[in-house]
Order: C-alpha cells, then sequence, then structure tokens
C-alpha cells in the first residue's frame, strides 16, 4: 500500500509542483492521476518511487517511510513507463524490455524469456519488434515497449505516466481493456496519469483529480463523473461529460 | 621523387615506425588517463570551466615552446623520445578530457533519468545509458587528437626524438625537397588514414545510437 500525507515538493526556483496532497493507492487497485498540463501529475508519480523527495510530508510503501528505503532496490520493485517513454536509443527493444530483469541479476535466458512475454502481452511480437531500435517505431509502439519494460520483472506495483497517449482510439481502447484485465488478474497495484478521462474511466478502480498541485477530488470514476467536486473538475471533464457518464455507468 | 624513396625506403619506413610510434604512445597515455579525468569532471561539473580552461591554455602553447620547456624539467623533460612523448601527450589529453565531459554532458536528461527510474546505480548510468550515448563525440574527440598527435609530432625532432621531423628538418636544411616532402607525406597520410577510418566508426556509432 502506498499512502502520501501531507505530501509537498517544491522545486528550486519556487515552483510548487505539489502542494499537501494526502491519498493512499490501495493495494491490487488501479488509481488514475488526471489533471490539466502541470498539475503536478507526473511529480506525483515520482514521489513515489522516488525520483523526487517531498518537500514537506511523507511517503509511506507499506507503513514505512520511503525515505528509509534503498531507492535502488525500491525502483527494481516498481515498473515505471515515463512520459514519452523513455527507451533507450542505443539497445533494441528486446534489450530495453529486458533491462530490469537484468538489473536484478536474473540469468539471461529467464530475461529474454519476461522480455518476450511482456512484449507480446503489449501486442508487439517479439520476433518481429524485439530486433529493432527504438528510433524506428512509431510512437504508439514505443509507448507499448515502455509498457512491456516496466512490465518485465513482474513488479507488484507500476508507475506509467501517459502510457497510451500516442494510440488511435481503436488500439487505445483495446490495450486499455487488455491492460485492465491484466492488472486485475495479476493484482498489480497501479498508478497510471492520464489527461485523458475516457482513460480514467476506462482503467481505474479509483481517480484522483490534480489541479495546480492539489488534490481537487479523489474517488471512484464513477463519483468524479457524476459529482464533480468543483468547477475545476468539471472544466476537466468539458464537453465530453455525457458520453463520460454513460461510459462511468456501464462500468459501475 | 620516387627515385628518392628507393634509395631511402629503409630509413623513411624506420622513420614513419618511429612517429607512429610516440604517436601512439602520446594518444594511448591520453586516453588512459584523459578518459577517467573526463568521467570524473562529468561528477563535478562546476570544476568544469576551470579545468577546460586550463587545457585551452596549455593546448595554446606552441609545440616547439612547449617541447623547449620541458628540456628543463626531470624525469619526463629533458632531451629524447620522453619529453615528446610527455608534449603529445599534454596536447592531446585535453582533447581526450574535453570530448569525454562534452559527450556525457549532451546526452539527453531525460534518458538518464529513465534509467535511474528503472533502478540504475550511478555507475550503471554511467556504463549503460551516458557513455554508449557519448561515444559518438567521444570517438570524434579521439580523431582530433590522433591527427593533432601525427601533425604535431613531426616537432619532436627538435629534441632529438626522431620521427619524420627528422627528414623534414634536414631536408629544409639540405635544401632537399624531396627529403621534406618524404617527410611530410607519410605523417599526411597517416593523419588522413586514421581521420577517415575513425570518422566511419563515428558514422556507424551515430547510427546506432538514433
Ligand atoms: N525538475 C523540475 N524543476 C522545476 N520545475 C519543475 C520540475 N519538474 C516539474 N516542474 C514543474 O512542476 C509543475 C508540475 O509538473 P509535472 O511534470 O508534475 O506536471 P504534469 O501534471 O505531469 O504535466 P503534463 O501533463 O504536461 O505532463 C510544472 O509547473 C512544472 O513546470
Ligand atoms: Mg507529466
Amino acid at each position: 500500500m502506498i499512502r502520501l500525507e501531507g505530501a509537498s515538493v517544491e522545486f528550486p526556483g519556487g515552483v510548487r509542483a505539489l502542494d499537501g496532497v494526502s491519498l493512499e493507492f490501495a493495494h491490487g487497485q488501479t488509481t488514475c492521476l488526471v489533471g490539466a498540463s502541470g498539475s503536478g501529475k507526473s511529480t506525483l508519480l515520482r514521489l513515489v518511487n522516488r525520483l523526487v523527495e517531498p518537500t514537506a510530508g511523507r511517503v509511506l510503501l507499506d507503513g514505512r517511510d520511503a525515505r528509509s528505503l534503498d531507492p535502488i532496490a525500491l525502483r527494481r520493485g516498481m515498473g515505471y513507463a515515463m512520459q514519452r517513454g523513455g527507451l533507450l536509443p542505443h539497445l533494441t527493444v528486446t534489450q530495453n524490455a529486458e533491462l530490469v530483469p537484468r538489473l536484478l541479476g536474473w540469468p539471461p535466458r529467464r530475461a529474454a524469456e519476461a522480455a518476450a512475454r511482456t512484449l507480446s502481452l503489449v501486442r508487439l511480437d517479439p520476433v518481429r519488434y524485439g530486433p529493432r531500435r527504438p528510433g524506428t517505431l512509431s510512437g504508439g509502439e514505443r509507448e507499448r515497449a515502455s509498457i512491456a519494460r516496466a512490465l518485465a520483472a513482474d513488479p507488484a506495483v507500476l508507475l506509467l505516466d501517459e502510457p497510451l497517449g500516442a494510440l488511435d482510439q481503436h488500439l487505445r481502447e483495446t490495450l486499455q481493456d487488455e491492460l485492465r484485465d491484466l492488472f486485475a488478474r495479476l493484482g498489480k497495484t497501479v498508478v497510471c496519469v492520464t489527461h485523458d478521462m475516457h482513460v480514467a474511466v476506462g482503467l481505474a478502480h479509483r481517480v484522483a483529480v490534480l489541479s495546480g498541485g492539489r488534490l481537487a477530488q479523489f474517488g471512484t470514476p464513477r463519483q468524479v463523473v457524476r459529482e464533480p467536486a468543483d468547477e475545476r473538475v468539471l472544466a476537466l471533464l468539458g464537453r465530453r461529460r455525457e458520453a463520460l457518464l454513460r461510459e462511468a455507468g456501464e462500468g459501475a | 621523387m620516387i627515385a628518392y624513396f628507393l634509395a631511402n625506403r629503409a630509413e623513411i619506413g624506420a622513420l614513419t615506425l618511429q612517429h607512429l610510434g610516440l604517436s601512439g604512445a602520446a594518444l594511448g597515455l591520453a586516453v588512459l588517463a584523459g578518459f577517467p579525468l573526463g568521467v570524473l569532471l562529468t561528477r563535478r561539473r562546476r570544476l568544469a570551466p576551470w579545468v577546460l580552461g586550463g587545457a585551452a591554455a596549455v593546448q595554446t602553447i606552441p609545440s616547439v615552446a612547449l617541447l623547449g620547456l620541458l628540456l628543463l624539467l626531470p624525469a619526463v623533460g629533458g632531451i629524447g623520445a620522453r619529453p615528446a612523448v610527455t608534449a603529445l601527450f599534454l596536447y592531446s589529453l585535453m582533447t581526450v578530457v574535453e570530448s569525454v565531459y562534452a559527450g556525457v554532458v549532451s546526452v539527453d536528461p531525460a534518458l538518464v533519468d529513465a534509467g535511474r527510474g528503472l533502478g540504475m546505480t550511478e555507475r550503471q548510468i554511467l556504463r549503460l545509458v551516458e557513455l554508449p550515448l557519448a561515444l559518438p563525440v567521444l570517438v570524434s574527440g579521439l580523431r582530433m587528437s590522433a591527427v593533432l598527435c601525427l601533425g604535431t609530432a613531426t616537432a619532436a625532432s627538435y629534441i632529438g626524438a626522431g620521427g619524420l621531423g627528422d627528414l623534414i628538418f634536414r631536408g629544409v636544411g639540405r635544401g632537399n625537397p624531396y627529403m621534406v616532402a618524404w617527410g611530410a607525406l607519410p605523417a599526411t597520410l597517416m593523419a588522413v588514414g586514421v581521420h577517415l577510418a575513425l570518422v566511419a566508426w563515428e558514422r556507424r556509432l551515430a547510427r546506432e545510437v538514433r
């Protein structure tokens, strides 16, 4: 279980990216972080794997202050797909997917099997796509390779930053359904950043809405769509609220 | 021209090898010392302007003046091959340090961040992300040092270190243009050869990194 208690992040120069955020990512559940650009979504995600440290408040992982844990081990235990993928351009897709298993010291055979398995999972044929370099992939393929890399070592926690941003609607919906089933089946704790409420409604048990670094609302997708906490949340739903209401209604 | 070569090919060959030896030794030492120094500098970036500034200062000393100064120093100085290698080493060291630093600094911070996010240690980030991505810049630094070494090594003849400079200076002294040409030509050919080989390598690396 991941818990933030009054967590704030102030970057040098005085930018307050997060401001007293308290919330809990329940075990085995998927939480989507939504909010406008610059609202602090990526920063919140990176707080969890200690790529940024809170300047006030704290982050608790299974009840222990994250600052008391070894950051290297902590990060290897959490799959992280960063915004725009972050694939290493000098490595092949397979080598990228094998990275965390190799860092964990898995034998090469086992790492290769894990990479092939997760690439198939995101619908990238390991034989066709594995030997290619990220620079030769389309944006959507790159995103999927990045998700595969995050999944390869079978971590209990997954941190996904805009994992489906570059996909067309059809593929996005397909992959979204598949990921939801996969996360549920494997019991993953997932924190997924998206600016798209449709993704949140389709994927999440819980939605956290951020606005200017503050937590504007935290609830089920249905609650957020039906009873937006304030105008800022309402504004985020925008004109698509009708469609979202329908989608959220079906789900819940 | 051909006749001169045929009559003196043993000497030209020997001096070419000597030339190559001086340059190679200096370059090898420069890489051995410059590589870790460059890496260290990327970990202490605030020192970089000072060190690189000092390096530039060394490089602006004319080679003949540097060799002259080295005459006065014990151990690494004096006359012969040792001060010559020292001088060439000093010149190329800075190019190596600078290219390691510039290469690593030019790596996209988002990729360093990706490595860190996956759970790499700082050492692994260096080995698996920064250095491989810096390699094209590194090789280009190596190329510049190599060409510089091969060119400057002719001056080594001044302090009795041998090399193709012998032919050039002797040729000038005796007014024998063939002698001068056969001193300059092999050095030029080697420089061009090394240059072309390393440019090809750079290209291949740049393609792989993209
Ligand atoms: N390293 C940093 N130094 C200074 N300011 C930063 C840094 N990282 C983020 N910020 C600032 O913090 C705020 C929140 O950034 P963050 O990346 O978390 O936003 P986001 O919600 O992920 O936005 P987007 O949807 O555009 O990715 C922004 O104003 C950003 O400019
Ligand atoms: Mg972001």
